[in-house]
């Protein structure tokens, strides 16, 4: 947008201007009026058509970068149909004509799709909660006839749905948060007994210390990424002798809950894509793994401001680590 | 028997609930039709209650709130919906504890222990049985001069069957017991607790007081 092709877009007018000139010396020959006086005349005509140009050039200049600045700071650019200026000029009026009804049936289309997002995520969620009676009633009926492969077929679904409400929540968990200091104990301590029986059924022994310090989450979320990666761990259990060890250490400002099992570990060339989603392993047992596990434990830790890695050698062990930081307001709180 | 009412639309989950809840030596009645559950409840007298939030015509918080006006009887809220505003709002009600549905068994009944538990408060730090007398918290098992150490195992698991002396107890039962006081032992480890368990007795003279029911479980004597 330089001067230069302003002026090479206004070549018509600047043309005419020079006609002009031209003629007016014509004339001025003509009347035989003064040889000097017509010059000036030309002259000052001349710079008058000049100024007059720049003068265009710097109001459009200052309207065009005004509109370019305004849609860098918008944060959702189709609203800059809202923020421009009414254009009613006979070039600008088409362009500013066009993008308002572009923008319109844009904004419409979107909150289209938004209010649709919404209404299959409320059905995604009142699904997986009218489910949960009919899983309650089969998991009574299993345990009173103590049919165990029942059971596990049960502990499989509740899995899958869980999944599914808490995928379908995962944009948004900030809808349904509640941070509160939590000892980790009080969180593993469920966790385990309710996978007790897989547990005892596939002879695990669990190694779990040092479980005595406290985080600030929300209990549910944790709880439900936890669960993910000790499920996995359970999964992938490949050893005689099957071991879980869960605890915690404290660095300088973080508390860090391990979990570790001697499992079937992950290859080095998977483990730039364990967190992807849908990525099941290129060796392990495909067996109901869904590849969204690990995906939301990454996106709900990234939510909650949880760091969590992991860290394996193939064929020896898995280490998942969840990093709280450890603020240090809380344990001014605390001593106050 | 401690009596527990079920307060829940769905057939299936309170009927198997109620089986449940009988096995588990609870007396489980099932309240039936909702128009004055209030008047119900109040002549039932339970000692606790388990209570759907979904139930027709008056909504489990507020039945609770309204309840709770009368009597502090235990409550424990049962949802489908695990959102914190549900569970805040419950226990603002008075509710004693909160499950989400799908609920694990175990971890029902467990908690309904615990809550039970928590009305009774009259836990003793000397046991006696036979000659001898147990003490809780130390671990020590005394028999005149002589004494003997339990473990922290075999004291959870003396303290089960004693609780329950002269009843079958299984052996899930006392894994369940076990796992809940954050001991994870495995099959074999609670084989080897409960032999040492009866040596260390007989030792201290009392012959054969643990049996074991083929099939069934252990029984105290």
């Amino acid at each position: 947008m330089s001067f230069g092709l302003f002026l090479e877009k206004n070549i018509i007018f600047i043309l005419f201007q020079f006609a002009l000139c031209v003629i007016l010396f014509f004339v001025f020959f003509l009347l035989e009026i003064s040889f000097v006086f017509a010059i000036l005349l030309i002259l000052f005509i001349l710079l008058f058509t000049f100024f007059y140009l720049y003068c265009i050039y710097f109001m459009k200049k200052k309207k065009a970068l005004h509109m370019i600045r305004s849609c860098n700071d918008l944060e959702e650019k189709y609203y800059i149909s809202e923020m421009m200026p009414k254009d009613n000029s006979i070039e600008g009026y088409p362009y500013y004509y066009a993008l308002k009804e572009a923008c319109k049936a844009m904004n419409d289309k979107i909150s289209n799709i938004e209010k649709n997002e919404r209404d299959y995520q409320e059905y995604i969620e009142s699904f997986a909660h009218e489910i949960k009676t009919p899983i309650a009633a089969l998991s009574l009926y299993a345990e009173n006839k103590r049919d165990e492969s029942l059971k596990y077929e049960i502990r499989k679904i509740e899995e899958y749905v869980e999944q599914v409400l808490y995928y379908a929540r995962s944009d948004m968990p900030e809808k349904d948060y509640f941070v509160k200091k939590i000892k980790l104990n009080e969180l593993i301590h469920p966790l385990i007994l309710k996978n007790k029986d897989i547990l005892l059924y596939e002879h695990i022994t669990m190694n779990v210390h040092d479980l005595d310090e406290f985080v600030y989450t929300d209990e549910k979320w944790l709880s439900f990424m936890i669960s993910q990666v000790l499920n996995n761990a359970i999964k992938y259990l490949d050893k005689d002798k099957k071991e879980i060890e869960i605890y915690s250490e404290v660095h300088d400002n973080q508390v860090v809950l391990v979990i570790l099992d001697n499992g079937c570990g992950i290859r080095a060339s998977d483990m730039p894509r364990i967190f992807d989603k849908g990525f099941t392993g290129s060796n392990r047992k495909r067996e109901y793994a869904t590849g969204i596990g690990l995906y939301l434990v990454k996106k709900l830790s990234e939510k909650l401001d949880i760091a969590v890695s992991i860290d394996s050698k193939y064929q020896e062990y898995t280490k998942v680590s969840f990093v709280f930081p450890k603020s240090k307001m809380h344990e001014e709180i605390q001593n106050f | 028997m401690k009596k527990i009412l079920i307060i829940e639309d769905d057939e299936s989950v309170r009927s198997e609930l109620k089986e449940l809840l009988s096995n588990a030596g609870y007396d489980a009645l099932i309240l039936e039709g909702y128009s004055n559950m209030l008047e119900d409840i109040l002549s039932i007298q339970p000692d606790l209650i388990l209570l759907d939030i979904n139930i027709p015509y008056m909504n489990g918080e507020m039945l609770l709130k309204t309840f709770r006006k009368e009597s502090d009887i235990p409550v424990i809220m049962v949802t489908s919906k695990n959102t914190e505003i549900d569970e805040v709002l419950s226990m603002s009600y008075g509710a004693d504890d909160y499950i989400t549905k799908p609920y694990n068994p175990t971890i029902l009944l467990l908690r309904i222990g615990a809550v039970l538990k928590r009305g009774e408060k009259n836990i003793t730090d000397v046991i006696l049985y036979h000659d001898l007398s147990i003490e809780i918290k130390k671990g020590i098992v005394k028999k005149g001069e002589e004494e003997i150490v339990f473990t922290k195992n075999e004291m959870i698991i003396f303290l089960y069957l004693y609780e329950r002396i002269g009843s079958i107890v299984t052996r899930d039962e006392l894994m369940t017991e076990l796992w809940n006081n954050d001991e994870y032992i495995n099959d074999n480890a609670l084989t080897v607790n409960i032999s040492r368990l009866r040596s260390k007795l007989r030792e201290l003279g009392v012959e054969n007081a643990i049996e074991t029911r083929k099939g069934q479980g252990y029984i105290l004597l």
